[in-house]
């Protein structure tokens, strides 16, 4: 069954096409990468999955449940969008209480499961310094928290890795495989194409609005033009290049 | 699917809204200093007034009536209210702090709701000294114990329903520009405001200046809000009607559950709105926004001109100030504000004055300067947004940055202000020396405050975000700059023109027969200005200073 299921999702901003009839079904325990070029459309795509947006025409699911039921969605899904939405004055001890209240989780589960996890981020020993006194990654690292604090079956990350140190990178990339592997499915949207490579399950191009190429990465790397031993990035290239479409045009003439 | 426990997460949001603003409060010493002082003035003037007034109800035998003119204040004070909330959720609260977490957290109600509630209680913070001080004084004059409870309930309603009703307001005004382009340019959001302000001058003409007006003084014994006042009175031997106090905690009561109904309604529709159609901060759609002014920052502020002798790098930073403006006129809404408040305050002095033209000057010397001065400089840093750390590591110095902020002030604002004093004078019942030198204040004071903005806001500035590099949109200049500039621009006009104006005796005490009464007056005023000149001289300097020096968080 699929966890994310969205079938012809377009948005619409007055004249632009930002999604164009996007159809998607992604299964449980996955990680899904999403890639695109700046203004494909991913963040318009997550913003509407995680209930911020409503699309224009076209329908999609959580877990089962229309995007329209908002309260039921967003039980279930985590949210890490490219700014870390966080109050800048509360310490992230604060932060993550009122995340954890606000979900209503067991006060005792909430509290071993954020010290557990600040500890696994290295963030234990600044929980009680406010967020305006961390760098960017350790925002970053606090926000991701806050977005798997619940344990939901969806996560929506967008530039997770983002501003990170290489070790905390890797932390957060070990991180990603194991929420999968406990069946969490993660939508991973990110410009790190390595990451994605490394950590993604399946692999989906969005380009212009519309999903280009789906695949393992395996599978994208071998479908692209040149063939022979690619790397992600230059299948990634060449399904998202203008030159793709008219290659494209001309496979169906 | 409703959410359990929406109530208590709404009250968690709000817990937490008013945390952080006490910590706000706390990283910003001279604004809780002011506060303080503020404060203790509050309690001292007010309280000796209420503890003289206090004294002589006691004294007094016959029963005590509310007067018409004590319900008319309250449903004054209550629409006043209503207007701070909603430019407050204008300017600060279109959408929750750290959005995309709370609403993929918690429903839009509980968003809305708590969004009330963090500003009812934010509002209590404030309300806290007032109340206390009323209680204070009702409960000594009437020795009522009652009062401990009724005041503040009656304070808190009051709070509560006008914190809902100007958000609702805000809300269905931010629900229908989101499907007008016409009302979602800024341009649309100024006029809306100019409108109001003519709105409500009109009605405070209608009632004070004995205009035509669609309601009696007495009228506001009907409106709902003034009933507050029957409450807060019950159990006191002054005559309330027990009706209208029931009738004014179920209205407040009704007007808080419906108008937070509706609030909760129209911010869901708005929140879940295209964000590409508007952007977050009211501008206008992507497709319009794009430039047909030519590319240069000289064709965008045509037909004004920044003379090319200020040098380059002035001239660019005066027009960047100038299309900034244009481009975001919403930068003047807290000015707008600012001026309803004081049109109001001067419309009653204006209709008790015998000659009421006589203040026209004294309102263009100093109104039009303190305007010139705020309008352009208040708050450079903030307005440099994340553009800032580009800004302090190009070449341009600090008495260029400093001298391009003044420079629209001092060429727009300069030539306007001494026009209007010019023509305030002429229908004053002034001499002809007087207007003169109103002229000469107005003039002066413009360079005062022109000069002053600056270093104000430089020195309280206010980002859009605690990082600097992540500051964006429109942000207003902070509240301690606005007063801090307010109060030396005003103590040093209203000092120079006292001294204008002030009566021959009082020179003739102070000279003594020494120096004749022109020549001592005359001395006043240079000197007031002198003095000013001196502080603008000097906070130009430090502005520069501060420029050069300044580092980022």
């Amino acid at each position: 069954m699929s966890v994310i299921q969205a079938t012809d999702l377009t948005k619409r901003y007055g004249d632009t096409i930002a999604l164009d009839e996007l159809t998607l079904s992604i299964p449980a325990g996955v990680v899904y990468g999403y890639l695109g070029p700046n203004g494909a459309g991913k963040t318009t795509t997550m913003r509407i999955l995680t209930t911020l947006t409503q699309p224009t025409s076209g329908t999609a699911s959580i877990n089962g449940t229309p995007i329209t039921d908002r309260t039921t969605v967003t039980r279930q899904i985590g949210y890490l969008p490219e700014s870390p939405p966080l109050y800048y004055n509360l310490t992230a001890s604060e932060q993550l209480d009122l995340a954890a209240g606000l979900r209503d989780l067991p006060e005792e589960q909430a509290t071993a499961r954020i010290e557990s996890l600040l500890d696994r981020l290295d963030l234990r020993e600044d929980a009680d310094t406010r967020i305006s006194d961390y760098s960017k990654g350790m925002r970053q690292k606090t926000a991701f928290i806050q977005a798997i604090l619940h344990e939901p079956a969806v996560v929506f990350l967008d530039e997770p890795t983002a501003g990170l140190d290489p070790r905390a990178a890797r932390t957060l990339r070990e991180m990603i495989v194991e929420l999968a592997d406990e069946g969490t499915t993660v939508f991973l949207s990110t410009h790190i194409l390595p990451v994605v490579e490394e950590v993604a399950d399946t692999v989906g191009v969005l380009y212009e609005g519309q999903l280009v190429a789906e695949g393992t990465p395996t599978e994208l790397t071998h479908r692209a033009e040149t063939g022979g031993n690619q790397t992600l990035e230059e299948a990634f290239l060449n399904l998202t290049s203008d030159e793709s479409d008219s290659v494209e045009a001309d496979e169906h003439d | 699917m409703t959410e359990t426990n929406w109530m208590r997460h709404s009250v968690q949001l709000g817990i937490v809204g008013v945390r952080r603003t006490i910590r706000g409060l706390r990283r910003n010493p001279y604004r809780l200093r002011l506060l303080g002082i503020s404060a203790i003035c509050g309690v001292i003037s007010f309280g000796g007034m209420g503890v003289l007034y206090a004294l002589l109800l006691r004294t007094l035998d016959a029963p005590i009536s509310i007067p018409g003119s004590v319900r008319l204040g309250v449903s004054a004070l209550w629409v006043g209210a209503v207007w701070f909330f909603s430019q407050r959720t204008l300017l600060y609260w279109r959408r929750p702090k750290a959005e995309a977490f709370v609403l993929t957290t918690v429903s839009t109600r509980t968003a809305a709701v708590g969004m009330l509630f963090t500003e009812f209680f934010t509002a209590c913070l404030f309300l806290v000294p007032p109340t206390v001080l009323l209680v204070g004084v009702v409960g000594y004059a009437f020795l009522s114990p009652v009062s401990l409870l009724l005041v503040p309930l009656a304070v808190g309603l009051f709070a509560a329903s006008a914190i809902v009703v100007g958000y609702t307001l805000s809300f269905a005004y931010l629900f229908v520009a989101a499907r007008s382009r016409g009302l979602a340019n800024q341009q649309g959001q100024l006029i809306v405001q100019f409108v109001f302000l003519v709105v409500v001058g009109y009605l405070v003409a209608t009632i004070l200046a004995d205009l035509p007006a669609i309601w009696e003084v007495t009228t506001f014994a009907w409106v709902p809000m003034s009933w507050l006042v029957d409450l807060a009175v019950l159990g006191t031997p002054v005559t309330a009607s027990l009706g209208r106090a029931l009738a004014g905690v179920t209205g407040g009561v009704l007007v808080i559950g419906s108008g937070s109904l509706v609030v909760e309604r129209l911010a869901r529709a708005y929140w879940l709105t295209d964000p590409g159609s508007t952007t977050h901060d009211g501008g206008e759609t992507t497709p319009s926004s794009r430039s047909h002014d030519g590319g240069t920052l000289a064709a965008g502020i045509s037909p004004l001109v920044i003379p090319e002798f200020v040098g380059r790098p002035t001239q660019r930073v005066a027009q960047m100030v100038l299309l900034r403006l244009r481009r975001a006129p919403r930068r003047l809404l807290f000015l707008v504000t600012i001026v309803i408040s004081l049109g109001i305050y001067l419309g009653v002095i204006y209709v008790q004055l015998d000659e009421p033209l006589a203040l026209v000057p004294v309102v263009c010397a100093l109104l039009f300067p303190w305007f010139a001065g705020a309008a352009f400089g208040l708050n450079p840093l903030g307005d440099e947004g994340s553009v800032l750390p580009a800004t302090l590591t190009s070449s341009i110095s600090g008495r260029q940055f400093v001298r391009g902020l003044m420079v629209p002030g001092l060429l727009y604002g300069l030539p306007i202000t001494v026009l209007c004093t010019f023509v305030g004078s002429i229908v004053g019942p002034y001499s002809l020396r007087v207007q003169a030198g109103f002229v000469v204040i107005g003039g002066l004071l413009t360079v005062v405050a022109v000069g002053l903005a600056p270093a104000v806001g430089m020195q309280f500035p206010r980002f859009s975000a605690v990082t600097i590099g992540r500051s964006g949109g429109v942000v207003p200049p902070s509240m301690t700059a606005i007063i801090v500039y307010s109060l030396v621009v005003g103590l040093l006009g209203c000092g120079t023109v006292f001294a204008l104006l002030a009566p021959a005796s009082i020179y003739e005490y102070i000279a003594g027969g020494v120096v004749s009464v022109g020549m001592m007056r005359f001395s006043s005023v240079v000197s007031g200005l002198g003095i000013g000149l001196v502080v603008a001289r000097w906070s130009y300097r430090a502005a520069a200073r501060q420029f050069r020096r300044y580092t980022l968080a």
